[in-house]
């Protein structure tokens, strides 16, 4: 008795002898292993990447006639993993494993992504407590630096220019633990149909004062109207980061000048911000991972925050030298289309 | 011109802490603890309350909903590691630790000012 082969379903079958030699296969299971004409005849434990030489003789003692399927999932040497279900098949050559197969690659890689998203907003969710918790030693610190000082003022004594550096210290951690808890707060991308101008143009105003104060001219070169799917709150947000990275890489420069602009390429929008600052210390600096500064005062979480705001609208961010310019470039798909 | 009132809510370190600093910077000062807040802010009558909050939306609101039978309200900032704005609302001011306390200090002192 020979069970149907069948075909067209994304279902493997194969039979296997004693050896655990497949001396019957439909197509799709074929297609699974990749070993085409090869397949009949070849042992099957040679299919996986782990030699599983004690897997038939396990097998075989498993499943036997009325016995319930064996349940088997291996990574095939093609990279596919495939889950099978082993019974007994009472073939006329002898007894006979009769093996049904599911080619699940996918489904694994899928649920392994799922299982490292939950990882990381469960670490990010243990990050932002942990971030929350430390906020109250570092203002009872403050407290009592703050009235170290006033104290010593109220005496003939000099106050300590330590102690106003022990504070600004303080709210440089505050600084960084503000920035992870935008870094780690798991945020929702609600994509609106928005025109850019707008958006670049409220970052410009939000960071034409720190521009004055670096003595650093911000200017728009401007760009075509364009209407796209964006988060507009978020997109302001890296603009803002991206600006004052500029702003500060251009302080003190030669030519203190941040420009920005956008255009489309193709289906992309891009917008650049370009600065003539000394640049990166190195071409493969790893700018974009929490944590890398070039900045005596910097949280290093800035450009990390652009690059999970711009990865969620399913772009990229790079930054580059060109010429003597830095420029930063963020490529968004464009989804065109009339205002609503 | 009178001295600003501030009524300080909370009893830990952080709270004396921040009662002494006021005091020090010429503000009249008094302490409390959450529980005592509504009483003591009512025979007083402080311009400003500032109080410290672990869970700012429930302890501010429960805080307002005290002030409110004082007219005229005091002004209320509350002090939180987890800052809402929930608060807004309500006209409380809501601080994130670790508080800005030059910040704070001119914010009283322009209450001062101004009354």
């Amino acid at each position: 008795m020979t069970p149907v082969l069948v075909s067209g379903l994304p279902v493997l079958m194969c039979g296997l002898d004693r050896d655990g030699r497949i001396v019957v296969a439909n197509d799709r299971c074929v297609e699974a292993t990749g070993l085409a004409d090869r397949l009949l005849g070849s042992d099957w434990r040679d299919l996986f990447a782990v030699s599983r030489h004690d897997a038939i003789a396990e097998l075989w003692k498993a499943v036997g006639p009325g016995k319930p399927p064996v349940e088997f999932e291996g990574l095939c040497r093609n990279g596919r993993r495939l889950r099978w279900q082993f019974s007994h098949w009472p073939h006329e050559g002898g007894d006979a494993l009769w093996a049904v197969g599911l080619d699940v690659t996918e489904e694994r890689a899928l649920q392994a992504r799922r299982r490292g998203r939950e990882r990381a907003t469960s670490l990010a969710n243990l990050g932002a407590g942990l971030a929350h918790e430390l906020r109250n030693p570092l203002n009872s610190a403050l407290l009592q630096l703050a009235l170290a000082q006033r104290k010593i003022a109220r005496t003939d004594r000099d106050v300590p220019t330590e102690l106003a550096e022990a504070t600004r210290e303080i709210h440089r951690a505050a600084t960084v633990l503000e920035d992870f808890l935008v870094f780690a707060r798991p945020q929702e991308t609600t994509l609106q149909r928005v025109e850019l101008g707008p958006i670049v143009e409220r970052a410009l105003t939000r960071t034409r004062a720190r521009a004055a104060e670096a003595g650093v001219t911000l200017t728009s070169g401007g760009g075509p109207q364009v209407i796209s799917e964006l988060d507009p709150a978020r997109i302001e947000r890296a603009l803002v980061e991206v600006l004052t990275n500029a702003i500060d890489a251009a302080s003190g420069s030669a030519t203190p000048d941040v420009m920005v602009g956008w255009r489309t390429s193709g289906n992309a929008l891009v917008i650049e911000v370009e600065d003539l600052g000394p640049g990166l210390p190195a071409r493969d600096a790893p700018v974009f991972d929490p944590f890398f500064t070039t900045k005596s005062s910097g949280t290093g979480l800035g450009l990390a925050i652009v690059d999970r705001v711009v990865v969620d609208h399913g772009g990229t961010a790079e930054l580059s030298r060109v010429g003597a310019a830095t420029v930063f470039r963020m490529r968004l798909p464009l989804m065109l289309g009339a205002a609503s | 011109m009178t001295t600003t009132r501030v009524l300080v809510v909370g009893a830990g370190a952080d709270g004396r802490a921040l009662a002494e600093l006021l005091a020090l910077h010429g503000f009249e000062v008094a302490e409390a603890t959450q529980q005592h807040a509504a009483g003591v802010a009512r025979a007083w009558m402080p311009d400003t309350v500032v109080a410290e909050a672990a869970m700012p939306e429930l302890e501010g609101k429960l805080l307002v909903e005290q002030l409110d039978a004082i007219a005229p309200r005091p002004r209320t900032i509350v002090i939180s590691p987890r800052p809402s704005h929930a608060l807004d609302a309500l006209g409380v001011t809501c601080l994130a630790k670790p508080i800005d306390v030059d910040r704070l200090l001119c914010s009283l002192a322009l209450k001062e000012l101004a009354a």
